[in-house]
């Protein structure tokens, strides 16, 4: 920040023509401090602290209750490691982000080329598709349980109708995750969509204008134009989808009625389980934590392939 | 505030070693409601209320009578998804047949096979096909009775006020006793004032006559369905004339809470155990059996970890 200030345009400057080499430097630094301090106060309070805290809890035997609190060492992390439940959620919830994040890229770039192919009313379009994503998690849960419903659910209706059987979407365990996906979908699928949008419509025209002259169709200019020139916007949202899915906690709680069930319970599930009704936070703390290295190390790998991919 | 102002079962859920930690409001017990129309044309009236069962398959023919009258369902039980309900229903069919749980910190659970699994076998029966619904959820129960299309509901009190908000011909009862030993199972809303480091003598004693003062008035909480646990309020008159209430607030004299242990009560990881390995029982057929020795090993390893509180 300090260093940049020097170059800037003497607008900034108290007096113009004056050398002044240190005075206004300080004086620009602390007028940055002051911007910087509202954000930097609330990401110390509910992130830096947080994080410390937590690494402390997760070497005690804390409860929510306010007892215990006394240092345990590796207990808790031995114990996580021996359990096979917390293997199991962590597993539930890769198996998600996989589940989730192809689809979530596959339907958002084909659906935001659909519509900047020029189709009438694309406002419409649009709005249509990303509107889902401005909702609560609470309201999606509530719509998908509804349609989801044994009995009542609009899907199984046209299921039966057309003449196929009616399915216990999220009853069953060999079908629930899959019903959470799609719900999951229809949810967040708008904001890769609107990444897309924009991507695309940041494509110069010329490229195209070029391409047709040279005497280009449609398909050819869509594989030798158009996808190339997204790889970088599919990067991008292929991260962040990965990142979001491994968060999935809120439609798996809501969706399931808090039951945990052995193919839904996702690692924040557990996680919140452990601390919240089990009231142990010592432990649901070291959980955390081991997720954090799953987590970064999926990010790893990601970069990884991301990165030999872009050279 | 006296001791006798409250049932015994009510006053003592609040006590420990003989002191008193909290007091209680209500007790909202898990009854079954009936829609009295097609009660009368299943011919399950005497007078103005439903018989009572003789046996558990008597209360199978009823609903299955029920199920005739209504066009839709007999009885209307959701569950699927909802440990509580699945709970509820259970635990009361199970302490009805003198089934006793345990749960010693420490030690193994204690469940009495026999009576656990005729309970499950029994609600098997329920929602089967020829008379209600295998696999509804609570909405799902809830909606097909308030719809007029299914003769009885098995939910808590608290259901009360949006049943009479649809109009329908209804009234309650306690779940009849089907096997012999009189229980139900119920929560209470209590009133527990926090430890403090630093006690202001007068606040306190304000606060005291405040949860008085809500306890004394707590008629009009009545009217959502809970059953006062001030004895005076359900004894006065004007109780006996708030029906269907006063036709199930004899309940609070046999109620059960969860087993004390430090994971159970309502929303707890207990009910949600049960759910995860009893629910296969009445969605899929599953072995009962299989299923509660599922849940009492699962109830063992809690037991087995430190006392979190």
């Amino acid at each position: 920040m300090t260093t940049t200030a020097t170059q800037r345009p003497p607008a900034t400057a108290p007096a113009p023509g004056k050398p002044a080499p240190r005075r206004p430097r300080r004086r620009d630094g602390l007028a940055g401090w002051g911007f910087f301090a509202p954000f930097g106060v609330l990401f110390a309070v509910f992130m830096l602290w947080p994080i410390g805290h937590g690494l402390y809890l997760s070497f005690t035997d804390q409860s929510l209750t306010g007892s215990g609190g006394d240092l345990v060492g590796f207990a808790n992390y031995l114990e996580a490691f021996a359990e096979a439940e917390m293997w199991q959620s962590i597993g539930n919830t890769l198996w998600f982000t996989l589940l989730s994040t192809v689809p979530l890229v596959l339907i958002a770039l084909v659906m935001a080329l659909l519509v900047e192919q020029g189709l009438p009313g694309k406002w419409l379009w649009r709005l249509a598709f990303f509107m889902p994503y401005l909702l609560a998690s609470t309201v999606v849960s509530l719509i998908w349980i509804w349609l989801f419903n044994p009995q009542l659910g609009a899907i199984n209706s046209v299921l039966t109708g057309i003449g196929l059987p009616a399915q216990p979407w999220l009853q069953d365990p060999s079908l629930s995750m899959v019903s959470i996906v799609i719900a999951t979908i229809w949810w967040t699928v708008g904001f890769n969509f609107l990444l897309y949008i924009a991507a695309i419509q940041g494509i110069p025209d010329q490229h195209y204008e070029a391409a047709s002259l040279d005497g280009a169709g449609k398909w050819r200019q869509l594989f030798s134009i158009t996808l190339p020139q997204l790889a970088p916007t599919t990067v991008v949202v292929v991260i962040l989808q990965v990142l979001a899915s491994l968060k999935v906690f809120d439609q798996i709680y809501q969706m399931m009625n808090q039951v945990v069930t052995p193919s839904t319970q996702s690692a924040i599930v557990y996680i919140f389980d452990s601390g919240f009704t089990g009231y142990r936070f010592g432990y649901a703390s070291a959980v955390s934590y081991i997720f954090f290295a799953v987590v970064l190390l999926v990010s790893l790998v990601q970069f990884r392939i991301t990165a030999r991919k872009g050279s | 505030m006296r001791r006798e102002d409250f049932g015994d079962r009510v006053w003592e859920s609040g006590t420990f070693d003989g002191d008193v930690y909290s007091i209680a409001l209500d007790s909202h017990p898990f009854i079954l409601f009936y829609n009295t129309d097609h009660a009368a044309a299943a011919g399950l009236m005497e007078g103005d209320r439903m018989r009572q069962p003789t046996s558990p398959d008597d209360f199978l023919d009823m609903v299955t009578a029920m199920k005739e009258a209504s066009g839709g369902s007999g009885l209307s039980y959701g569950y699927v998804n909802d440990g509580a309900q699945m709970w509820r229903l259970w635990y009361t069919l199970y302490l009805q047949q003198g089934g006793v749980m345990e749960l010693p910190i420490g030690g193994e659970a204690r469940i009495d096979d026999e009576p656990a699994v005729e309970a499950f076998r029994f609600i098997q029966q329920l929602v089967d096909p020829s008379r209600g619904v295998p696999n509804a959820d609570i909405q799902t129960a809830l909606a097909e009775f308030i719809s007029g299309d299914s003769g009885m509901l098995l939910s808590g009190v608290w259901e009360l006020p949006s049943l009479q908000a649809a109009g329908l011909p209804i009234d309650a009862m306690p779940i009849p006793n089907l096997y012999g030993t009189p229980a139900a199972y119920a929560d209470s809303h209590a009133f527990v004032l926090p430890h403090q480091n630093d006690v202001d003598e007068d606040a306190r004693r304000e606060v005291y006559r405040f949860v008085a003062e809500i306890l004394k008035d707590s008629f009009d909480w009545a009217g959502a369905g809970h059953v006062p646990a001030y004895l005076p309020v359900t004894e006065d008159p004007a109780y006996a004339d708030l029906l269907p209430q006063a036709n199930y607030a004899a309940v609070a004299e046999i109620i059960n809470y969860d087993p004390p242990a430090w994971f159970t009560g309502s929303g707890s990881d207990f009910q949600s155990l049960f759910a995860e390995n009893l629910q296969p029982v009445l969605l899929a057929g599953a072995d009962p059996q299989a299923g509660i020795d599922r849940f009492r090993a699962a109830l063992d390893e809690l037991l087995g970890k430190p006392n979190p509180v």
